[in-house]
């Protein structure tokens, strides 16, 4: 019970320095900013291409037309934010010095890595809950099918929480946000470019293998609104490894 | 209550500290004195479970540091060099993080973060955010934070950094207040700070301890059974420097202007002679005390580069 309440001590604090930061607030008015213009102009061609008797007959999907575009827009944003999050989680503890305090408070490293990480996915996924505003607010005026955005927006959940734990990781290796925040970004990316690796491999083993690591194989899945163990396994499994790394890296500053 | 054994921190081929001995009994206050770059710090750090040494144990209230992090670390309180404050909180909401953090009931918050305020003299800043307070005051909430959770053990790695006068003056009574109930380890190298406290020294140099003792006996071996005692009179009169000087234990002795500087041994009865041979001799005996420069000698003498 008391590891438990020493966890939230951290993950408290850390969520309240999230949302007290003015550049959580200024991220999120370009994100919502973007994305209401890019929402906006898929929905109108949506709605035009729709009331055209000449394009009748023609399939007109609404998750393809308007909220593939648009949570491909949150994909591309998260990328580019998720680091500028992540950057201060422990650079900014090494460079104040407040990780003496972190270090010799009775809680192990762990709690520690724990409380930070659950509180950047909390903050992170607060971003994603707004950007659900869109397709919700799409169904008060228009009926559709919510399965595939729902898919969408779990597939993105465990994306932010697996690019969280790649900026944490970031951030334990340096006292500098700068450098954590490229180098989060660095991994990010890293992590979604082994989907290119996927076609060219000639040996069957080599690419089935490729499949299975690459990101971007799983998220597409989630996109298309397929939800599979196999997708849900791999994020968690990732999350919890980029953790682990880091809470290794945490631990490791005693030794040097 | 502190028990350190054969504590031994390599850098490489550089021995920060090299096999460091000694206990610390429940409720001392020990000073832990040396020259920059002695491994004070570096021996703080280990202290607190912060860095791991490369031999040697450390054990906190019988709980090893490495063995069982928690329970130890749960007794203490920590100042490291640096205040390890939040810029982007506030006082009060920062106390109150350290003390959930060390494991303070909830309902113990409030009183606890209270005291520690009071005793800092923090209230007026009590909801300033840390980034606007001045190096003083941060120091001094770094020491709040230390305190708030009332530990057992209190380490504090040059506390006095950045305190104006007055503030070291109430540090001082702060440290006399906390004595006893609590086991302190003190870090410094500034040497009256040791002198006004402290009631154990132990001298560190290049990573050893050079010595270890009372400040009263420390003197004494340092100048081998010689004391500087300065005394001031009303009224100086030469003749009587003769029948000072004759006095058995009294080595010499001179006069500056109304003060009256001699060596002896250091011995109580000579003491007791000196001062009732110099109220008989009607010079007006305003002040006597041992020379503060002796501490100075001693430590200059034991850090001497060898």
């Amino acid at each position: 019970m008391k590891q438990i309440n020493v966890t939230l001590v951290i993950f408290f604090k850390e969520l309240k320095a999230y949302f007290r930061s003015p550049l959580f607030y200024s991220l999120s008015f370009f994100y919502t900013a973007l994305l209401s213009f890019q929402f906006l102009r898929s929905l109108t061609a949506f709605a035009l291409a729709s009331s055209n008797p000449m394009m009748a007959g023609q399939s007109k999907n609404i998750h393809q037309m308007v909220f593939m575009p648009h949570i491909n827009m949150v994909y591309l944003i998260m990328l580019f934010l998720t680091p500028l999050i992540t950057m201060r989680m422990f650079a900014e503890e090494k460079k104040e010095r407040t990780m003496d305090l972190l270090l010799t408070a009775p809680i192990s490293s762990t709690q520690i890595v724990m409380g930070k990480f659950l509180a950047a996915w909390l903050a992170l996924s607060f971003l994603l809950l707004l950007a659900m505003l869109y397709p919700l607010s799409t169904g008060l005026i228009a009926e559709f099918d919510y399965a595939p955005v729902w898919g969408s927006y779990l597939g993105m959940f465990l994306l932010i929480g697996l690019n969280c734990s790649l900026g944490m990781l970031a951030s334990s290796l340096t006292s500098s946000a700068l450098f954590a925040s490229f180098l989060g970004f660095l991994f990010m990316l890293s992590m979604l470019l082994i989907g290119a690796l996927v076609g060219s491999f000639n040996h069957p083993f080599w690419s089935a293998l490729a499949e299975q690591l690459a990101v971007v194989m799983h998220i597409q899945d989630f996109f298309n609104g397929t939800i599979e163990l196999t997708g849900i396994v791999f994020m968690l499994s990732s999350i919890l490894l980029f953790s682990f790394f880091a809470q290794r890296v945490v631990e490791s500053s005693r030794w040097r | 209550m502190i028990k350190v054994t054969g504590l031994t921190k390599l850098y490489g081929e550089r021995a920060a500290i090299d096999g460091l001995n000694f206990n610390v009994k429940k409720g001392e206050l020990v000073g832990f004195l040396g020259p920059n770059g002695a491994g004070k710090t570096t021996t703080m750090r280990i202290l607190t479970g912060f860095m791991a040494p490369s031999k040697g144990s450390v054990e906190i209230g019988g709980h090893d540091i490495f063995a069982d992090p928690l329970a130890a670390k749960s007794k203490i309180g920590y100042l490291p060099e640096t205040p390890p404050v939040y810029p982007d909180m506030k006082v009060s909401e920062y106390l109150k993080f350290v003390a959930r953090l060390r494991g303070v009931h909830k309902d113990e918050l409030t009183e606890k973060i209270d005291k520690a305020v009071e005793r800092l003299d923090l209230k007026d800043v009590k909801s300033r955010l840390i980034q606007n307070l001045s190096k003083g005051f941060r120091q001094r909430v770094g020491l709040a934070q230390a305190i708030v959770s009332e530990p057992e053990v209190l380490i504090l790695d040059e506390p006095t950094v950045g305190l104006d006068p007055t503030q070291v003056a109430h540090f001082r009574d702060l440290l006399k207040e906390l004595k006893g109930k609590h086991t302190i380890i003190l870090s410094t190298h500034i040497l009256p700070e040791v002198q006004a406290s402290c009631e154990r020294l132990l001298i560190i140099n290049q990573g050893r301890i050079v010595a270890e003792d009372s400040l009263a006996s420390l003197s004494q071996k340092a100048s081998k059974g010689k004391m500087r005692v300065m005394i001031r009179v009303k009224r100086a009169k030469e003749q009587y420097i003769e029948s000072i000087t004759n006095l058995s234990g009294v080595a010499a002795a001179s006069f500056a202007g109304e003060e009256l500087h001699l060596d002896c041994d250091g011995a109580d009865q000579t003491l007791e002679a000196l001062s009732s041979s110099v109220v008989e001799s009607g010079m007006g005996l305003l002040e006597m005390k041992i020379s503060t420069e002796q501490l100075e000698d001693i430590f200059l003498e034991l850090t001497a580069k060898k």
